[in-house]
């Protein structure tokens, strides 16, 4: 079975490695990125099936990202997950309007993380299936 | 006569009683002269006693008139007076009724003009109630404006005029002017236009006007209270808010960027810890690894907490050090291992250089530790990925000069003065972007100071820094050769 491609955007090393940690003994292939635009990079390079994504980051905050995604063709219905920190919320008009229904606030389990990649995932997989019928 | 001999004034009712007296007095003399040759003893008795009942008669009525006299006299000196002054009215000496209504007379005009003295006192010292409460407005630092039915300003102190930095020859003096007017440059008029221009609504309301886009251009609290429901007349207090603003904004910033502080190793911890719970095929090196990775973050945590207290005793002016011997080489190895979690968060290249023989100082250690770690964490926060970071240490014999050098986003030399405001964060989006309190400067710079040291500071924009912590040697105890 083909390994799930995840990207991790969080620019804080030190929880990345450990969400990297648990992604792969999840069984994902995972890239990192420490900003935005090293996320569409990586993007550039090759696709992915999720993208878990820090809010608050350096250069393209995680935000700029989302809604320069969700307007760009290839990458409209790409799974996010969205992490923000607890008290920083963003208006749920403003999830809504991204298609951002996961959202993940730190401090998080990284169990609670591991759920979440795969439920995006399986309703990806499933959205794909039904459009393509 | 004795009548005349008291009197020697010229009035009229005077000159009628010595004229009588005399007359009397004549008539007496001349019966006797007739009667004293042609007529008896008895006649001569009957004339005597006549003439003593004439001289009795006169004295009485001497007395009688006596303070009718002495009136007449002050009277007659009044109407050769200029002017008439309570002064110039005088007491009678004489006792009857006539002299007690005088004197009460008299009496009552000078109290009268000690009560018209008293009064003019108060009012040069005090002005009347309505110059009392003009003074007590144009003092006051709010504005306050009424307004007619029709939203124009009938009246307005002159705090508005300075509050809102209008041109007196431009602004106000050119007739009655909307109230709203006095706001057209503000930047949020547009979505208050309404209620200033609402003249029908009674009810009290409160809103905030913006002088420009940021706080700092100025922020207005405006108030309107109906004065009459009536005529529609409304009072308008118009405050200046701005320094409020900011301290709260300030304020938010700090609780913002201390959650964000504090949130951070919180996470790490948390998400590390359950891993290890997790259990499974971890293997004993990453095990390893990930309890050190719980450790230095539970120790990033202690530090986030003291330099929290050391802010809180900075801001309360009671910062105080606890000295003792230190070695400055282990001080500088205690620094690097406390920076190792933050230096593991970015790709950059550190480099220690501690020369030998360093001099032990007699400082406060954990004070001078925090103030490095903060002077290193500005250096890590804000140079990219790549850059390097080193810190150095030297002394001579004067000073002993710990420097931060990194090759960071650097400041611009406008910036550099501030930088040790407390709160003060830079413009540059490149700050703006990565939290914090705005406090590590100025708390390392007071650290410094109560040491007899400073902070120097060398920068060049989008090249890198230089902070140089230099404390006098005065505190070392040089370590024999």
């Amino acid at each position: 079975m083909t390994r799930r491609q995840v990207i991790v955007a969080e620019d804080n090393r030190v929880l990345q490695d450990v969400i990297r940690f648990n992604l792969v003994r999840a069984g994902f292939d995972v890239r990192t990125a420490t900003e935005g635009g090293q996320v569409l990079q990586l993007l550039k390079e090759s696709p992915a099936d999720l993208l878990i994504t820090d809010c608050q980051m350096p250069g393209m905050s995680g935000l700029e990202l989302c809604i320069h995604l969700r307007s760009h063709p290839d990458y409209r219905d790409l799974p996010i997950l969205f992490c923000t920190a607890k008290g920083l919320e963003i208006d749920p008009l403003t999830l809504q309007d991204l298609r951002l229904p996961a959202i993940l606030c730190k401090p998080f389990s990284p169990r609670a993380l591991i759920e979440k990649a795969h439920e995006l995932i399986r309703e990806s997989v499933v959205a794909a299936q039904s459009h393509s019928n | 006569m004795s009548t005349a001999t008291v009197v020697n004034s010229g009035s009229p009712l005077l000159r009628n009683t010595i004229a009588l007296h005399a007359a009397l007095g004549l008539m007496s003399l001349l019966a006797a002269t007739i009667f004293v040759n042609s007529a008896d003893t008895r006649i001569l008795w009957l004339l005597s006693i006549l003439m003593a009942l004439v001289l009795m008669g006169g004295w009485a009525l001497q007395r009688r008139l006596a303070t009718c006299i002495e009136i007449d006299r002050r009277l007659t000196f009044l109407a050769g007076c200029p002017q008439v002054s309570p002064q110039s009215l005088k007491h009678v000496s004489t006792s009857d009724r006539a002299a007690t209504g005088w004197n009460r007379l008299v009496d009552s005009a000078c109290v009268q003009r000690l009560l018209d003295d008293a009064q003019h006192l108060i009012t040069d010292d005090h002005p009347n109630d309505d110059s009392i409460a003009e003074h007590v407005l144009s003092t006051l630092s709010d504005g306050i404006c009424v307004t007619d039915s029709t939203g124009c300003v009938l009246w307005q102190n002159g705090a508005v005029a300075s509050l809102l930095n209008l041109d007196k020859l431009n602004d106000i003096d050119c007739g009655l002017r909307p109230f709203h007017e006095l706001f057209r440059s503000f930047s949020n008029l547009e979505s208050h236009r309404s209620f200033l221009t609402d003249h029908r609504t009674v009810a009290p309301m409160t809103f905030e006007l913006k002088r420009g886009q940021s706080t700092v251009d100025g922020v207005f609290r405006v108030s309107r209270q109906c004065l009459s429901e009536a005529e529609l007349t409304c009072l308008w207090t118009v405050r200046d808010i701005t320094q409020q603003k900011l301290s709260l904004e300030t304020r938010d910033l700090f609780v913002t960027a201390a959650t964000h502080e504090l949130r951070t190793p919180l996470c790490n911890i948390r998400a590390y810890a359950e891993t290890l719970i997790a259990g499974g095929d971890i293997d004993p090196t990453d095990e390893r690894q990930f309890l050190n990775v719980i450790l230095s973050e539970a120790s990033r945590l202690d530090r986030i907490i003291d330099d929290l207290l050391s802010i809180s005793h900075m801001q309360a002016g009671s910062m105080t050090l606890d000295r003792h011997e230190t070695q400055i080489d282990r001080l500088m190895r205690e620094v690097q291992d406390s920076i190792r979690p933050l230096l593991d968060q970015k790709s950059l290249e550190f480099e220690a250089t501690i020369p030998p023989r360093l001099p032990e100082l007699n400082v406060d250690k954990n004070k001078l530790l925090a103030a490095l770690v903060n002077l290193l964490g500005n250096a890590i926060k804000y140079t990219p990925d790549g850059g390097k970071i080193g810190l150095e240490a030297e002394h001579d014999g004067h000073e002993v000069r710990f420097h931060v050098v990194d090759t960071g986003i650097g400041i611009a030399p406008e910036e550099i003065p501030k930088l040790f405001q407390r709160f003060y964060r830079s413009s540059d989006p490149r700050v703006s972007d990565i939290q914090g309190t705005g406090l590590g400067l100025a708390f390392a710079q007071d650290v410094a100071r109560l040491h007899g040291g400073r902070i120097d500071v060398a920068s060049e924009l989008n090249k890198g820094s230089r902070f140089s912590l230099i404390l006098p040697t005065a505190l070392a105890k040089l370590t024999p050769a």
